[in-house]
């Protein structure tokens, strides 16, 4: 059988089946909409974890009453520990502006208020290979005993409490990426089924003449990996669109190394188009069987 | 099994029967009157029975007591029927005699209820649903309501027996130009089977049948809605094929075709095989097949 005349057959199909073929291309799109975004979501957050992990921060904020040379004794203890990889003094005014920046047009709100509420505080970003919670807690101590200091923050806290929760979602996100893959090879199914029954007498003409079940069901097989890589472009085109809109809105990047959402890894893509073919292989593998073997 | 005996056993004795086979010729040449007729049917008309050369003699089909029911209603009862290579064969009978269904029975559209049939040596009941459809490539079939497909063009109807064999596209497309020119319609190339006459349809039908120049033909009453200049094609394009080596079947009540077309002639009824006649050198003048006169004739059911 030659490949480009399997090819026009197909096409052929489709556009005689325009409509269910475009159900279930929009079908199929959605499920890529929807398993996209989370996996969007998932690389990000552990992108954002690993990279918490790597560098820990830790936020050390200084009493109102501290002195000029207070701060500086504060400074030299905080950069004389083994841990800390480098540190950076973040004035109250500092703060007040980084503020500003970040919150854009809400600036009015901040212009309101008659005192700066920002403490001078010191950020410090901790050596890679200080990373277990123990080893935090206790620099976190150690920094919070040294005199001049109001209190100590560290996302770690934070990052422990949604190890968990992390572990849920994921199991959640298989589910849901499996789920959708069925309803894809579902969807293609019933279309092939469609398509195999409204033209049963064309069918039925084809054996008579000679054809193989081959010869009729390769155009039909060829036909769902179409859908499911046309589903798949689109759904993919579409969350690519929502993912720039998503972007300019939070502004990417205006925290360095923090709200930096980036869309999913190339090798992520490949594999979601891979599933979506095979989705609508296998959807027209579970439709045409009966029919060949009746 | 009245036909088991292979070609291979009968070997030894063809150089003798083709010597034998001019015999009868020379005689019914000399003299065609009814004293010979018995050792025509024998030696000359039936060669299948004692075995020629394989490739000419082998009937291309045997029917061996066929019978097909529907539930309880016999539609085709003990049909025995050797066909002859480049046979014309015509089946007559009344409408719902069962022309159609033996046909059908041919193309392995439905099995048998009881009997086997051998088509070109091959026994029809052990070919698998899944070599179905390669076994038909032998054929080229004209059916009953033509059943074109409606959403391929004429070019499309006609080149499916090719494409189904895979063969090349310009190859294809050069057989099926020729083919349409053949039959007067190469200028609906790409028209669509609704927007043609019943006749034309007809035409593209028979057309599709025999672009594969198949070995052999079923036709199920091709020439019903054709006028009488259709027909001729029709009919030429039959007669041509048959010249070519094809065996042709068809089932027809059309007078015309009858008169005109065939070298071979059984009547069905109810059903049953009620008449098998030649139209050769044992009956060389020009037979009155209406159904009154077949009484007439001398039939050879077994
Ligand atoms: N699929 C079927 N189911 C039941 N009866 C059938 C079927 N096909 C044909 N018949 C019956 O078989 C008989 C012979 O039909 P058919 O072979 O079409 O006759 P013909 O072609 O000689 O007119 C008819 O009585 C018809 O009603
Ligand atoms: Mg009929």
């Amino acid at each position: 059988m030659k490949t480009p005349s399997v090819l026009k057959r197909a096409l052929i199909d489709i556009r005689d089946n325009g409509f269910i073929n475009l159900v279930a291309v929009l079908t199929i799109a959605f499920s890529v909409i929807i398993c996209g975004a989370f996996l969007m979501c998932w690389t990000n957050v552990n992108h954002w974890i690993d990279d918490a992990h790597a560098h820990v921060r830790v936020m050390v904020y200084l009493q109102p009453e501290c002195s000029a040379d207070q701060i500086e004794v504060i400074f030299k203890q905080i950069r004389e520990n083994s841990a800390v990889a480098d540190v950076r003094f973040v004035s109250r005014d500092q703060a007040m502006t980084d503020m500003k920046v970040l919150m854009k047009n809400q600036t009015s709100l901040l212009d309101g208020l008659r005192v700066n509420p920002f403490p001078d505080s010191f950020e410090i970003r901790l050596k890679p290979d200080i990373n277990h919670p123990k080893d935090i807690s206790a620099f976190a101590e150690k920094m919070g005993s040294i005199s001049g200091v109001e209190n100590v923050e560290y996302g770690q806290q934070w990052l422990e409490r949604f190890a968990g929760i992390v572990q849920v979602v994921q199991l959640i996100g298989y589910a849901l990426i499996t789920l959708f893959f069925m309803a894809s090879a579902f969807i293609v199914a019933n279309t092939a089924r469609l398509v195999f029954l409204s033209k049963q007498e064309e069918i039925e003409i084809m054996r008579l003449v000679g054809a193989t079940d081959r010869f009729i069901s390769t155009p039909i097989y060829l036909e769902g990996v179409i859908q499911g890589l046309t589903g798949g472009l689109l759904g993919l085109g579409l969350l690519f669109g929502l993912y720039l809109l998503l972007a300019s809105r939070i502004g990417s990047g205006a925290i360095p190394g923090f709200f930096i959402i980036s869309f999913l890894p190339v090798n992520t893509t490949l594999v979601i188009l891979a599933a979506c073919m095979i989705a609508g292989w296998i959807g027209c593998l579970i439709a045409v069987r009966p029919f060949l073997r009746a | 099994m009245g036909f088991s005996g292979g070609p291979e056993q009968e070997k030894p004795m063809s150089a003798f029967l083709e010597l034998g086979i001019f015999i009868p010729i020379i005689l019914f040449r000399v003299n065609e009157n009814s004293v010979f007729r018995p050792l025509c049917h024998i030696l000359f008309v039936r060669p299948g029975k004692t075995g020629m050369s394989e490739n000419l003699q082998q009937p291309i089909i045997r029917m061996f007591h066929v019978s097909r029911q529907y539930g309880a209603q016999k539609v085709l009862t003990d049909i025995t029927l050797d066909i002859e290579p480049n046979t014309f064969l015509l089946i007559t009978g009344p409408s719902g005699a069962g022309k159609s269904t033996l046909l059908r029975l041919l193309y392995l559209a439905e099995p048998v209820s009881q009997g086997q049939i051998i088509i070109d040596g091959v026994n029809t009941a052990r070919v698998s649903r899944r070599r179905k459809p390669v076994f038909r490539r032998i054929f080229g079939v004209v059916f009953q309501n033509y059943r074109l497909i409606l959403t391929k063009t004429v070019f499309d109807n006609v080149a499916l027996p090719l494409e189904v064999m895979g063969e090349r596209p310009d190859m294809i497309r050069k057989r099926v130009h020729a083919i349409l020119r053949a039959i007067g319609l190469e200028n609906r190339l790409h028209a669509y089977p609704i927007t043609l006459s019943g006749g034309e349809q007809q035409r593209i039908a028979v057309a599709r049948a025999i672009v594969r120049n198949p070995k052999l033909v079923l036709a199920d009453e091709p020439t019903g809605n054709l006028d009488s200049d259709s027909a001729d094609i029709i009919l030429n394009l039959f007669e041509g094929i048959h010249q070519n080596g094809a065996t042709v079947i068809i089932a027809t009540h059309d007078r015309t075709l009858i008169d005109k077309m065939g070298n071979r002639l059984i009547q069905l009824e109810k059903g049953a095989l009620v008449g098998d006649f030649k139209k050769d050198t044992c009956f060389p003048e020009s037979v009155n097949y209406d159904s009154e006169s077949f009484a007439g004739l001398k039939s050879e059911v077994p």
